[in-house]
């Protein structure tokens, strides 16, 4: 929609400088420019309503409380990020060492997944067919979680987020060069496990 | 470079992250050698099967995130007004709940409430419910560089509040079924910023009567990025199924649409289930050919059924 980009080339420095000075519509506009985003990743991070509602939740808390400590030495967009990225890292981390200790996690099959929901309203569907999808999900998401914590993290801002390795490497407090190998690693694992199956 | 060097470059090479010169040395590479152009074309491909699998964040996910930083920010600038001068509060007329609409609106006899501001514009376009009403109001009110709509909500049984940013703010009353007040949805259905506030709009309005009606949910259908509002508005097309826009509408929808769950309901609207012998008509069948015939993923409900439908005719799928 043509609209969308209009309003939202509004000066974001202006923006923050009036959030900083206390305006709620400045901040609530802040947040809407970016919550979309942050809410999808950590929902496809994490995998749980639950666990992405928190990290929302904690994500935004922490950019209201520090804002007005914010004094532009880098971008908002990568200075949010990096508040997102070391949430997300921490519950990933938080979530393998539940899980090696054996306790039941809510992975992703806690929520019900797209391809169980065509199967339920989809019946009448050829069984073989979803039989496959449902195949080509699982693997998608065990190769996923074979990724370290921070290859899973680079994969999805560079993958699905479109960010590029510099600002990953920003977010993430590391080297652009270091942010490159963590994606290269993650991409050969993908492949190993993905290349030939589909 | 080795065909190894390429292969295990290849999606840094399509992300863009290789220097200048790897990415010219892999592209010579690649023009030279075969085998190198299979290896990157199923690079691609599970590169979008990565892309198919990713969820959209259900739409009252959102709507709940949003409704409990609300209610925290206002807890901590409640705390900070009384420890220090600095006051930072959430606007107090933004609360949602999830699943809001999730109750049967009826029709015509609701109020609706629009809290917004901005004097001046309610003046220019003759805003007012009541007696001076007569004007309408323009989509041009919806300007989203003077005032954009910032919730549309239910606001208790059967009443509707729908938000303007603008600097004041000023709360009108009027039945769900008033001009301007439909007006006002129709704007937020097509221009509003926010995917929760378009489906929320769309909902409202899909069981409304009129061709305008029909035309937004058109163009909802054919033009909303977010594949939820689109879905919401192909249930509003039901009842227009047998429409001829409609149809067209939907044709379009079900061979381009990027959602399989978005083709999935405009296939089952253009062909209901049925108990006696199916007819179809001869463009209807051309249509269910290109939907076998494009390239989906294995799961696509809209491709498996379109082959269901051909078969039951008795058509083949390559026939023109
Ligand atoms: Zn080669």
């Amino acid at each position: 929609m043509a609209v969308q980009g209009a309003t939202q080339r509004v000066d974001e420095n202006a923006l923050i400088r009036a959030a900083q000075r206390g305006e709620p519509e400045a901040f609530e506009q802040l947040v809407r420019t970016y919550d979309q985003n942050v809410l999808r990743m950590a929902y496809n991070l994490l995998r749980s309503q639950e666990d992405a509602r928190d990290v929302y939740q904690e994500v935004f808390l922490r950019v209201y409380r520090n804002l007005p400590k914010f004094r532009f030495d880098c971008s908002f967009s990568t200075w949010l990020y990096r508040i997102v990225a070391n949430l997300c890292l921490d519950q990933i981390r938080k979530r393998k060492v539940r899980k090696e200790e054996g306790q039941s996690v809510d992975t992703a099959s806690g929520e019900v997944d797209r391809f169980q929901f065509l199967m339920e309203q989809r019946a009448d569907v050829d069984p073989q067919r979803q039989l496959l999808s449902v195949e080509v999900n699982q693997r998608i998401q065990a190769v996923l979680e074979q990724l370290t914590p921070r290859e899973r993290v680079v994969f999805e801002m560079r993958h699905f987020q479109g960010m590029r390795l510099r600002a990953i490497g920003e977010s993430l407090g590391v080297t652009e060069e270091a942010a490159k190998n963590c994606l290269f690693r993650a991409t050969q694992k993908m492949r190993a496990a993905l290349g030939d199956f589909l | 470079m080795t065909c190894h060097d390429v292969q295990t470059n290849l999606s840094l090479y399509l992300y863009g992250e290789l220097d200048f010169a790897r990415e010219e040395e892999l592209e010579q590479h690649l023009n030279e050698c075969a085998f190198c152009q299979s290896a990157l074309a199923r690079e691609k491909g599970w590169h979008t099967a990565l892309n198919s699998e990713r969820r959209d964040v259900p739409l009252d996910l959102l709507a709940g995130c949003r409704q409990s930083l609300r209610a925290a920010i206002a807890a901590e600038a409640g705390e900070r007004k009384r420890t220090s001068h600095f006051t930072f509060s959430w606007p107090k007329f933004a609360f949602v709940t999830p699943n809001r609409w999730s109750a049967q609106v009826a029709l015509g006899s609701f109020l609706v409430f629009i809290g917004f501001g901005c004097a001046r514009l309610i003046d220019r376009h003759d805003l007012t419910l009541g007696p001076r009403s007569g004007g309408t109001i323009s989509m041009g009110v919806l300007n989203p560089s003077t005032a954009h709509i910032r919730d549309v909500e239910q606001s208790g049984p059967g009443k509707v509040r729908i938000v303007i940013d603008q600097i004041d703010e000023q709360q009108f009353e009027g039945p769900l079924d008033d001009e301007k007040i439909r007006r006002l949805l129709l704007a937020a259905a097509r221009d509003s910023l926010d995917p929760g506030i378009r489906v929320d709009s769309v909902d409202l309005l899909k069981d409304q009567s009129g061709s305008d009606i029909r035309d937004a949910l058109l163009y909802s259908v054919q033009h909303d990025p977010n594949a939820g509002v689109r879905l919401k508005a192909l249930e509003g097309l039901r009842r227009f199924a047998a429409d001829t826009p409609t149809r067209s509408a939907l044709k379009v929808v079900l061979m381009h649409d990027q959602s399989p769950e978005v083709r999935s309901q405009a296939i089952d609207i253009l062909v209901p289930a049925h108990h006696q012998k199916l007819e179809l008509s001869p463009d209807l069948i051309d249509l269910l050919r290109g939907v076998v015939r494009s390239e989906r993923q294995s799961d696509d409900y809209a491709q498996a059924r379109a082959l269901e439908l051909l078969r039951e005719i008795n058509a083949s799928v390559d026939e023109y």
